[in-house]
């Protein structure tokens, strides 16, 4: 059953395991893009079920023949551009916390992953996080639909309704953007743990 | 030298360049380094942002016994985290607690929230099986009462027919008695 089909069926009939299967289906994809959007796992778990509670209320507004996959992406696109939206209201009436709070990219499967590599891997994470972070909304967005996600530059112009020259923009100024942001401080991890290295080795 | 643009490189990067153009780019890059580890340092940020792995969210429905046994889980962490926490010699800093504090009331939150979506769509499952059951007992009255309707309809008109053979046998029978009357001379 597509994606199409399984949505037509939670619209007429409100078929409970047709919605489970779109859930099943589409949660990670939902649940990593609201993750880094907003930076943070449990803002990204809160908005990936919101999402999937909307996409139930508002199941009669579904047009039949349309993506599902496009519909769905908006809905979580809308609900994560509101969140920032009161993030930065909140930052605003609060008194600065100073830098990001601790890293939330906890690793998947970790079984055979040693604990050094895990933490490095971790870090690493971090830094790719805080550097999108750093990025615009709009830019984030391009570039985390592309790349995080895996989308088409026709898919990413068909959902946020923009020609694909102006997403091509965003993703080259965004790709520039988090290079100058990312190799400095890859290049600095990179010489220190040589350094360590050395040390050991001596 | 005239150096190409984020676009040109970016087109260059995805692949989507004419040949004329990734051609004339693949000259430039040969002659200068700087737009060639530009490029390669996009070329980084994009295995970075696919590389790294990302936290995996948890499944958006799970059984009332799962949700349950989840909740009686985060109260039961709860309750031992704050144990340990009194029985510390130095308790933990006011951040620390906050942070646990919002932790834990967030996984109950969500916890929350997945078992009423799960009730919703339960509840709405039942409102709809209840009518599509409502509906067919509807069809199955309708069908009887056709059908009783039907059964009473052949009945009079084999009632009537009966009674219309029987009263044209009986003038057959008088015509019958009138003809030989007329045609057999008195003897």
């Amino acid at each position: 059953m597509t994606d199409e089909q399984a949505m037509w069926r939670v619209q007429t009939e409100d078929d409970a395991q047709a919605f489970a299967q779109l859930v099943a289906r589409w949660e990670q994809p939902i649940f990593r893009l609201c993750a880094r959007l907003t930076g943070d796992a449990h803002r990204g778990e809160d908005l990936k079920q919101e999402a999937f509670g909307r996409v139930f209320a508002r199941r009669r507004d579904y047009q039949a023949g349309a993506r599902f996959s496009t519909w769905l992406w908006r809905i979580a696109l809308n609900l994560c551009y509101d969140e920032l939206r009161k993030s930065r209201r909140r930052a605003r009436s609060l008194e600065p916390e100073g830098p990001a709070d601790a890293p939330e990219t906890a690793q998947g499967p970790v079984e055979e992953r040693t604990p050094y590599l895990r933490l490095v891997q971790q870090e690493e994470a971090e830094l790719v996080r805080r550097a999108l972070l750093g990025l615009d909304e709009t830019l984030r967005t391009a570039v985390v639909l592309r790349y995080c996600e895996g989308l088409k530059l026709r898919e990413i112009s068909e959902l946020l309704e923009l020609p694909e020259s102006t997403i091509s923009s965003r993703i080259a100024t965004a790709l520039a953007r988090l290079t100058r942001l990312l190799e400095p401080q890859f290049d600095a991890r990179k010489t220190g743990a040589a350094k360590t290295d050395n040390l050991i080795a001596e | 030298m005239e150096h190409p643009s984020y676009e040109e490189l970016f087109n260059h990067l995805e692949g989507v360049s004419s040949p004329d153009a990734a051609r004339r780019m693949e000259d430039h890059l040969q002659l200068c380094p700087q737009c060639a580890a530009e490029l390669a340092g996009w070329r980084r940020s994009v295995k970075r942002l696919r590389h790294y792995e990302w936290p995996q969210g948890q499944p958006a429905i799970r059984s009332a016994w799962s949700a349950m046994a989840l909740k009686w889980a985060a109260v039961a962490a709860l309750v031992l985290g704050l144990g340990f926490g009194l029985g510390r010699a130095s308790a933990p800093s006011p951040a620390a607690l906050k942070e646990s504090i919002v932790s834990e009331v967030r996984q109950q939150l969500r916890q929350t929230l997945r078992a009423d979506l799960l009730q919703a769509i339960q509840q709405s499952q039942d409102r709809y099986q209840g009518t599509v059951l409502e509906a067919l007992a509807r069809l199955q009255e309708q069908h009887a009462a056709d059908y009783l309707s039907l059964r009473r309809d052949l009945e009079t008109a084999v009632s009537v027919a009966d009674t219309d053979l029987k009263q044209k046998s009986r003038l057959l029978s008088e015509l019958t008695a009138t003809v030989l009357a007329k045609t057999v001379p008195a003897q």
